[in-house]
C-alpha cells in the first residue's frame, strides 16, 4: 500500500472506469480520488483509492502540461471524468460518487489547478525553506479487524484523508440499500482520443460579480493561510479566538485542524450568508471596534462583500513586511 | 462523509439563545458523537453509540451487544408498522409533546428499557424512570420536557448564533426529521417513535433468535422505501462502550487460566489493546468534533480575515477567484444554506 505523510490537498469521492476492449466500463467499489504532494520526491500525485479496503491503486505523478482532467461528455448516463495525457493514448476514467453534481467542475478546476502549479509550488517551497515550521504528519498505523465492512475501518480512512479544506459533512448521511452511493454510468464507447470537450464554466447571470466567500477560501486561501501561520505573533491571535484546547499538540496544527473542520466550514458559510445579507453588521461590531473599521462595517451593513474585504485589506498600515 | 443534496435541510439549528430561554430543545445532528456524548451527560455510563454503514450480517458482529437501534429518516406520517401498545406498564415509552426533542426522546426510550449489566443509568435517568413508573405516555413526556438536566444536555449541542435571522417573507419550511428507537423487549421486537400513542410490536423473536436477524429486514423495507424518494436517514447503534469491553477481555485473558498457549494469549492481548488504542482515539475526537461544534467561530473569522488583510493576501484570493470566473449564484446559495 503506497502511502505518504502528505495531507490531501484536495479530494473528491469517484469510482474507477476501465477500458474493455472499446468500451468504458464502470467499476462498482467505492473510491476516492485525490491529489497529495509526495513528502519523497516534493512532486503531485494523483492517487485513487478503494475507500473500503483502504488499498491505493493509483500512482500518477502529476507533470504540468503532460496531464489534464477533463469531463466527458459523450457519457450521457453518469458523470465521468478522464485523467488523459496529452502525449499519449493512456488515460484513466472516473465516474463522480459524491451525491452534489455541482462539486464536480469545481474539483476538476483544481486538480487542473494543482496540475499547473505543480513546478511553482516547487519554488515556493524552495523558497520558504527555514521559514517554515514543519511539522511530521504521523498517519495512524492501519489496524485490521475481521468484518469487511468494520465501520472503524471506515472512520479511520475518512479520519485520515480528511481534506485540506473540502468540508466533511456529517449532519446527514445518505444510505441506499446497495453499497454505491450513486448509480455508477453505463458502458460507452470509448472516446476519440482527439475529441475536444468543453470544460465548465461559470458565468454571472448579470454581470454583477459575487462571491462565495467560504468557497473562494476554500479554493484559494490555503497559500495565504500559510503565510499567516508562519508568523508566531499571528498564530497566537488567531489561538486567542479558538476553544482551549489542554491535548492541542502545537499551533499551527491545532489552527489547520479547526480549518479543516466541518464545524468550521459551516460557520464560513454562515458567515458568507450573512455577510451577503447585510446581517452581520451587529455582530461585527464588537470585533471591528476601531475607527479604521467603520468603512468595513458600512460595506457589511449593506452586504458589499467585496468592499468588506477591500476595506480589511486597506488597514495594513501597520504592516511593514514580515514580523515575528 | 456524504455531502448532502442542496434541497435537503441540515439536522442542526443555530439559536442558543431561543432553545434556552424559551424551554424549547434545539435540533440534533446526526452524530455518533454527540449522542455519545449525550449519554455521558445524562449521567449513564457504560453506553455508546455508533454509525452503522451497512446492515449486512457481519457488518455488526464486531459491535455485539447491540442494545437498540437509533434510526434518522425524513418524517413521513405513516400508519405505525405494527400494533400499537397502550397497556404494557413495563415498557418506558414518552409522547413526544416538544419540537425537536425526538433525538433525546428516541435516545431515553433506549436507555430507560435497557436492563444489560454492561450499563448503569446513573442517578438522573433512575430517578426520571421512578418519577415517570405511573404516568401515561403524554404525561411522561411532559415530564422530560420538563426535565432541566435533560434538556440543559440535549440544547448543549445547540450551534452557536453568528447572527440573528431576520424572519423574511419568503421563509421556505424545513423538511422535518425524525429519530425512532428499536429494540427487544421480552422476546418481542419494539418500535419506539414519539409521535405515536404507544410503542409498536412489530415481531415476535424467537428463543433462540438473534433481534438483530429480526429487525434487520423492517428496516431494509424501510430504508428501500424511503431512498425511492431520495429520503435520506441515517442508523446509529446503541452498544456497551468498546474500550470497556475490550478491556474487560484483557483483564481476563491476564488474570483467569485460559485454553490458550502463552503466545497465543501474548498476541490476543495486543491486539485487544491496540482496540482500546483505536477506541481512546475515537474518544478523543468525539471530544473534539464536539468542541468545534459548540464553538463561535465569528471572532476567529474576522481575526482571519483581518490578518490575511493585514499580510495583504485578501485582495488577491478575490481576484484569482474572479479569474477563474468562479461565481456563486446568491439565490440559490442562499437558499441552500440559509441557517434557520
Amino acid at each position: 500500500m503506497a502511502q505518504s505523510n502528505a495531507h490531501n490537498l484536495v479530494e473528491y469521492k469517484a469510482g474507477r472506469m476501465v477500458l474493455l476492449g472499446k468500451m468504458v466500463e464502470p467499476d462498482d467499489r467505492k473510491g476516492l480520488l485525490f491529489v497529495r504532494r509526495s513528502a519523497d520526491d516534493n512532486q503531485l500525485h494523483i492517487h485513487w483509492m478503494d475507500r473500503r479496503s483502504g488499498s491505493v491503486e493509483l500512482d500518477i505523478v502529476a507533470t504540468p502540461g503532460v496531464l489534464e482532467f477533463r469531463r466527458i461528455d459523450q457519457c450521457k448516463t453518469g458523470r465521468v471524468y478522464v485523467l488523459k495525457y496529452t502525449r499519449s493514448t493512456q488515460r484513466y476514467f472516473f465516474w463522480m460518487q459524491e451525491l452534489q453534481a455541482d462539486g464536480d467542475a469545481l474539483f476538476c478546476q483544481r486538480v487542473n489547478e494543482l496540475i499547473a502549479s505543480g513546478e511553482r509550488q516547487r519554488d515556493e517551497i524552495a523558497a520558504a525553506e527555514g521559514d517554515m515550521d514543519t511539522d511530521a504528519d504521523h498517519t495512524t498505523a492501519r489496524r485490521g479487524f475481521g468484518g469487511s465492512e468494520n465501520p472503524q475501518i471506515l472512520e479511520e480512512m475518512l479520519v485520515e484523508t480528511q481534506a485540506t479544506w473540502l468540508p466533511a459533512n456529517r449532519s446527514l448521511n445518505h444510505w441506499q440499500t446497495g453499497d454505491a452511493m450513486e448509480e455508477p454510468p453505463l458502458p460507452f464507447a470509448d472516446p476519440d482520443a482527439n475529441t475536444d470537450t468543453d470544460t465548465d464554466t461559470y458565468t454571472s447571470e448579470s454581470g454583477i460579480q459575487t462571491f462565495d466567500l467560504a468557497a473562494v477560501l476554500r479554493l484559494h486561501g490555503a497559500e495565504a493561510v500559510d503565510k499567516v501561520l508562519s508568523c508566531p505573533s499571528r498564530r497566537e491571535k488567531l489561538m486567542a479566538q479558538l476553544p482551549k484546547d489542554h491535548e492541542a499538540m502545537d499551533e499551527q496544527s491545532d489552527i489547520l485542524e479547526h480549518l479543516h473542520s466541518a464545524q468550521f466550514y459551516e460557520s464560513l458559510s454562515s458567515f458568507s450568508v450573512g455577510l451577503h445579507s447585510g446581517a452581520l453588521r451587529k455582530s461585527l461590531e464588537p470585533l471591528l471596534q476601531s475607527d479604521d473599521n467603520r468603512e468595513a462595517l458600512n460595506a457589511a451593513q449593506v452586504g458589499d462583500v467585496e468592499r468588506f474585504l477591500r476595506e480589511l485589506e486597506r488597514n495594513d498600515g501597520d504592516y511593514g513586511g514580515p514580523t515575528d | 462523509m456524504d455531502t448532502e443534496n442542496p434541497g435537503a435541510a441540515t439536522v442542526e439549528e443555530l439559536t442558543t439563545k431561543e432553545a434556552t430561554a424559551a424551554n424549547n430543545w434545539c435540533l440534533i445532528e446526526s452524530d455518533p458523537g454527540v449522542f455519545t456524548e449525550m449519554i455521558s451527560g445524562f449521567g449513564c455510563t457504560g453506553a455508546e453509540v455508533e454509525e452503522i454503514w451497512s446492515i449486512k450480517a457481519d457488518a455488526f458482529r464486531h459491535l455485539e451487544p447491540i442494545h437498540g437501534l437509533i434510526f434518522l429518516f425524513k418524517w413521513l406520517d405513516d400508519k405505525p408498522a405494527g400494533r400499537v401498545v397502550t397497556d404494557r406498564s413495563d415498557i418506558f415509552f414518552a409522547r413526544q409533546v416538544i419540537p425537536n426533542a425526538c433525538a433525546t426522546q428516541a435516545l431515553l426510550c433506549l436507555l430507560l428499557n435497557l436492563q444489560h449489566e454492561d450499563i448503569d443509568l446513573g442517578q438522573t435517568l433512575t430517578d426520571l424512570r421512578n418519577l415517570c413508573q405511573d404516568l401515561d405516555p403524554e404525561c411522561r413526556g411532559h415530564r422530560l420536557a420538563n426535565e432541566e438536566k435533560i434538556r440543559k444536555v440535549h440544547n448543549s449541542f445547540a450551534r452557536p448564533e453568528l447572527f440573528v435571522v431576520e424572519e423574511s417573507t419568503d421563509f421556505i419550511e424545513d423538511d422535518c426529521y425524525h429519530f425512532v428507537g428499536f429494540m427487544p423487549i421480552k422476546g418481542k421486537l419494539f418500535e419506539l417513535d414519539g409521535m405515536h400513542e404507544g410503542p409498536i410490536e412489530l415481531a415476535d423473536i424467537d428463543q433462540q433468535q438473534n433481534w438483530l436477524d429480526v429487525v434487520r429486514p423492517i428496516i431494509e423495507a424501510r430504508m428501500e422505501r424511503y431512498s425511492v424518494g431520495e429520503i435520506h436517514f441515517n442508523l446509529m447503534a446503541l452498544v456497551s462502550d468498546r474500550q470497556r469491553c475490550y478491556e474487560r477481555k484483557i483483564q481476563m485473558l491476564v488474570n483467569l487460566p485460559s485454553q490458550l498457549s502463552h503466545a497465543d494469549r501474548q498476541a490476543e492481548i495486543a491486539n485487544l489493546r491496540s482496540h482500546v488504542r483505536h477506541e481512546k482515539e475515537k474518544k478523543r475526537r468525539y471530544r473534539k468534533e464536539n468542541i468545534r461544534r459548540r464553538h463561535n467561530y465569528l471572532p476567529f473569522i474576522v481575526e482571519l480575515l483581518k490578518q490575511l488583510g493585514e499580510t495583504g493576501q485578501l485582495m488577491a484570493i478575490c481576484d484569482k477567484a474572479k479569474d477563474r470566473s468562479y461565481l456563486c449564484k446568491p439565490s440559490k446559495d442562499t437558499r441552500d444554506q440559509q441557517p434557520q
